[in-house]
């Protein structure tokens, strides 16, 4: 897809933004309160002690603060295009954009961006910067860890992609559409709390555990280079494979509600 | 009488069809459950005799599990009634009819939560038998759980009466959402809040139906506090029955009875 057509996407998504101001207020709204909550139970866990499994409150800190940055981040650059996705297909009306002379994959995951969601990551990103505060950070850490923080976002992508898409086979599939979102949060917890298997699981398998931590290690160089290795092949096979699912799924679609 | 029966029975029996979405409810109020355990499980530290503000580590496990189960019972969804309503116009039938949209409301949530109603009173029973101390209060605490449970209803329907202003309702979900989670004690009991805030929010109508009730069961709470808030309840009760009804006075001059 073209980043022209693309620039057209976001216009369309500001302008939307702008009408709809009372929602997207709201959207703003209940994002802050959500982290907010996270930031005064990690006060209230560090009452109790100093350290859980190994981190301290300001690690603790970090790493809500980066799980939330990957979740708005993903809300911004994909949610609603997600939301619509679901709609078109079980109503029919992927026909549209299948007319299109543009790639029907990229057309859909980049329908639209969400703004309200943009402005709880700068809050977030605010918040991390103070957490940060007297660490000693080094540019290419930085930069490891914003590319982390990527990757993390198109692992969210990925599995809500897959998910949505089984609207292609099955006709009620938005019952499971929440699971992400509990497994994020439970991801969003310091590792070591959970059992080995558990952490295994979501570490190799539906690397829930690596989106969020692997930029926190990028940024304390602590990560390994296979680790890392692993989930980037892991990305890019399962990138793949949606790719082909899309495909097949656009085969199952019949064009009526 | 008999009209808010109906209204009950078939709420009963719609919840009965939608059963896998109660199932559905259960299972993320214990996955989210067990995160917070482990979570208290690595702050316990493994001590299994250390107490915090008076809590065991199994006695918080109990009370997590209690206040995620009390989430099934007082739902948001009449919160939403009035505004569906509102925006359809299909309000107007009820204008006419002899029916109290308050007693319905009552009704219609008593038929939707009508199962996990009754476990909660059992597991109660059996906390009141078999717990620590203090036995013998069933009746005063079964009392407690009927008065939060119409505090609950008016509240919501306090809140549902924004429907009369607003177009869309659906933002208030994950806001009621938010503060219940935080309000009514979710992630950990209210007396843990720093700055000494629990003191101030333990009696807010979320605290009321989650937190307080949850460690009413447990038999946290004596027999004089909880004389004290039924009273303070049946006054809050008395108060936004009247101001609910006023309030629907005033709404109504608003509506136009046109759908949007």
């Amino acid at each position: 897809m073209k980043i022209r057509v693309y620039r057209e996407l976001i216009k369309l998504s500001v302008r939307e933004f702008v009408i709809y101001r009372m929602t997207a207020t709201l959207t703003v709204l209940f994002g802050l309160m959500f982290y907010g909550i996270e930031l005064l139970a990690g006060v209230v866990y560090y009452q109790f002690t100093d350290s859980i499994m190994g981190m301290t409150r300001n690690d603790y800190m970090i790493l809500i603060t980066t799980a939330n940055i990957i979740q708005m981040g993903y809300e911004l650059l994909f949610v609603t295009s997600h939301e619509r996705l679901e709609d078109a297909i079980i109503e029919g009306e992927l026909d549209y954009a299948l007319i299109r002379p543009v790639n029907s994959f990229f057309y859909y995951a980049f329908q639209r961006i969400d703004i309200a969601s943009g402005v709880g990551l700068l809050v977030s990103v605010a918040f991390l910067c103070f957490f940060l505060r007297g660490t000693a950070l080094t540019g290419i850490r930085v930069a490891g860890y914003i590319v982390g923080l990527f990757l993390g976002i198109w692992m969210l992508f990925l599995v809500n992609h897959n998910i949505v898409m089984l609207s292609f086979w099955v006709e009620k599939s938005s019952k499971i559409a929440g699971i992400p979102e509990y497994l994020f949060e439970l991801a969003s917890r310091p590792r070591g709390i959970y059992p080995s298997i558990l952490v295994w699981i979501l570490s190799y398998i539906l690397p829930f555990f690596t989106a969020i931590h692997c930029p926190i290690e990028m940024l304390s160089n602590k990560g390994s280079v296979m680790g890392v290795a692993y989930y980037l092949l892991f990305l890019v096979i399962v990138s793949a494979i949606t790719y082909l699912l899309w495909n097949k799924g656009l085969k199952k679609y019949a064009s009526a509600s | 009488m008999r009209k808010y029966w109906y209204v009950a029975r078939n709420r009963f029996m719609v919840t009965m069809v939608y059963r896998s979405d109660f199932v559905f409810a259960m299972a993320v109020a214990i996955f989210r459950t067990m995160i917070s355990a482990f979570l208290w499980r690595a702050i316990y530290g493994g001590g299994e005799n250390s107490y915090m503000q008076g809590y065991s580590y199994r006695e918080l496990v109990l009370y997590l599990l209690l206040t995620n189960a009390t989430s099934l019972i007082f739902s948001f969804e009449l919160c939403f009634k009035i505004g569906q309503l509102v925006k359809t116009g299909r309000l107007t039938p009820y204008l006419y009819r002899p029916i109290n949209i308050l007693y319905e409301n009552l009704f219609e949530s008593i038929g939707a939560s009508a199962i996990s109603m009754i476990v909660f009173s059992a597991v109660m029973l059996f906390f009141d038998v078999h717990g620590s101390g203090n036995g013998n209060l069933f009746v005063l605490k079964l009392l407690y759980f009927v008065l939060s449970y119409i505090l609950w209803v008016l509240v919501l329907s306090l809140i549902g009466l924004l429907g009369f202003k607003m177009i869309q309702m659906w933002p208030l979900k994950p806001i009621m959402r938010g503060l219940y989670m935080l309000f009514a004690g979710i992630l950990f009991p209210l007396e843990f809040l720093p700055w000494k805030l629990g003191g101030f929010i333990k009696y807010n109508p979320f605290g009321l139906v989650g937190s307080t009730l949850t460690q009413v069961v447990m038999g946290r709470i004596g027999r004089r506090e909880i004389e004290s808030m039924i009273l303070g309840m049946l006054l809050g009760i008395v108060i936004f029955y009247f101001l609910y009804n006023w309030l629907l006075k005033k709404s109504l001059k608003l509506y136009e009875g046109a759908g949007a």
